[in-house]
């Protein structure tokens, strides 16, 4: 295959992955720069390694594998030091039913004080709608640490918009 | 939403027989099961996950209390809430120009230039195309400079014949000017002291293999978001011998050995099996003590010398003193591990 070739290939790439893509990294990091220049170093690297796609199926995957894999060598060198609180601490107002659609900048809120142990599952579990083994393969850690994770990222996300949101967006007790 | 409490009742209803209410979990039927919950809120809403036989305790709780069913529908209904606010980004204007862009300013500067004969053949290529086609004067058939072969147009340069080009007198061959004889002294004077300087530099500096602290080796490898980024290892290529340590370590291993390059110089530092043991997860290193500035001194695994940074890791040295050992666990207890491997327990 030609440089030409590959050029023309990873072109229609952008074409159908790009925005996609750009939605992932956003999530992940939570600003748009931040979120364009994981997205364009992906694409790059997509480019400079693309023999070593061997599936051409799974293009997606392997981009959005780039984009996090950037992202947390990025986190590496900031070095954020985030508690969570334990699972007990979080108070889950699951007795909540959502009748109505979240915003999606309070959503961005909620990641971005998630820890990243927590927030990388939940936006595969919700984003690219993994099940918790697919995550689990796709992380690296074993499928219990994973649904622990999820529970616990869960359980934040419900916590924080029920207080962020509290009487704005009403959440009707069940019962 | 009642649309949603039908999905999961009837999602519900799919669920594999049972052969009834087991006591035990009945008992744990209480929403604030930590187990339950974590098993419910791996279940995506709208697929057959409660198939999945590792959440059947979650599954029954939803068929038989009517309390869990109704926390799994509100759940249900969130996470399609969560998972359609999720996707709702806005996407800059002309991302996908500016990403094109770059790829083709990329592409452009990862291609290698081409040698400067070549370089100059396509450059007075296109000249003499332009030519032709400005003027009419290049025909197919004539022989144009690149036509030329290489060795002809080297030896036009090495006569300081000027090549030919549009107008005359335009040579692009710069007049060869002979070094003078003091030039021909002054550059042996200053290769001879280039020689000597480089000679002594190589007598006086250290010549042994870098090594490294057990700490800079925990704290270089890529252990990101609980594990090892795989990504970043390739397979181990055997540049040192890395015997696994005594005991049953053979049977927790859980692929081939890869490696880790810590000084970049391009062969492998560091072996790292994955391993699983009874709920433990985690890596095993294996480096040459040669490498290493402060081995440790226990022959042994033995959680007396446990470390944190960055997973939860103890290190040890083989008793031929020959490579260094360091188990670092992302997942389970090292007392697991302990009870096994540690002389006095096992």
């Amino acid at each position: 295959m030609t440089d030409g070739d590959r050029a023309r290939i990873v072109g229609e790439w952008v074409e159908e992955h790009a925005s996609l893509v750009y939605r992932f990294a956003y999530r992940l990091c939570g600003s748009a720069a931040d979120a364009e220049d994981l997205v364009q170093q992906a694409f790059l690297t997509a480019q400079r390694k693309f023999d070593q796609l061997r599936d051409g199926e799974k293009v997606r995957p392997w981009l959005l594998t780039i984009v996090r894999n950037n992202y947390l060598k990025s986190l590496r060198h900031t070095k954020r030091f985030v508690t969570f609180e334990s699972h007990d601490g979080i108070v889950d107002p699951s007795h909540e039913h959502w009748d109505r659609p979240i915003d999606s900048e309070e959503l961005q809120t909620a990641l971005n004080q998630m820890p990243e142990e927590f927030r990388t599952p939940v936006i595969l579990f919700y984003f690219e709608e993994m099940s918790y083994k697919d995550i689990a393969t796709h992380l690296g850690i074993p499928a219990g640490t994973v649904m622990s994770r999820l529970s616990r990222g869960k359980a934040y996300l419900r916590q924080h918009l029920v207080a962020r949101l509290g009487e704005d967006v009403p959440v009707s007790a069940d019962h | 939403m009642s649309g949603a409490r039908e999905d999961a009742q009837q999602q519900s209803r799919q669920q594999p027989t049972t052969d009834g209410p087991d006591p035990q979990s009945l008992m744990n039927n209480s929403p604030h099961n930590p187990t339950l919950r974590e098993q419910l809120d791996a279940m995506r809403p709208d697929t057959d996950d409660l198939r999945d036989p590792d959440v059947q305790e979650a599954a029954r709780a939803i068929v038989e209390s009517e309390e869990w069913r109704s926390v799994f529908n509100r759940q249900q209904a969130f996470d399609r809430e969560v998972s359609n606010a999720m996707q709702d980004v806005d996407v800059p204007n002309n991302l996908q120009a500016r990403l094109q862009n770059a790829l083709s300013t990329d592409s452009d500067a990862s291609n290698p230039p081409p040698s400067p004969l070549e370089g100059e053949g396509q450059l007075r290529k296109r000249s003499a195309e332009k030519q032709g086609e400005g003027a009419g004067r290049v025909s197919k058939s004539e022989p144009t400079p690149t036509s030329l072969p290489l060795t002809l147009i080297s030896r036009l340069r090495s006569k300081s014949v000027p090549l030919p080009q549009g107008e005359r007198g335009t040579a692009v061959t710069p007049p060869l000017v002979r070094p003078s004889r003091r030039t021909w002294t002054r550059t042996i004077i200053a290769a001879s002291a280039m020689f000597l300087v480089a000679g002594l530099g190589w007598l006086f500096l250290p010549h042994g293999v870098t090594t490294f602290a057990l700490d800079e080796v925990r704290q270089s490898l890529p252990f990101e978001n609980g594990g090892l980024d795989s990504t970043s290892l390739t397979n181990f290529d055997g540049s040192f011998d890395a015997p696994l340590p005594s005991g049953p370590w053979s049977e927790w291993l859980q692929s081939e050995a890869a490696g880790l390059d810590l000084d970049g110089n391009g062969t492998h530092d560091a072996a790292i099996y994955e391993f699983a043991y009874r709920g433990t997860h985690g890596y095993l290193l294996v480096l040459p003590v040669s490498r290493i500035s402060d081995p440790p001194a226990r022959t042994f695994f033995n959680t007396a010398t446990i470390s944190y940074t960055p997973a939860t890791n103890v290190a040890w040295i083989a008793p031929t003193e020959k490579v260094v050992y360091l188990c670092l666990l992302d997942h389970g207890q090292l007392d697991t591990l302990s009870r096994v491997l540690t002389p006095a327990a096992a």
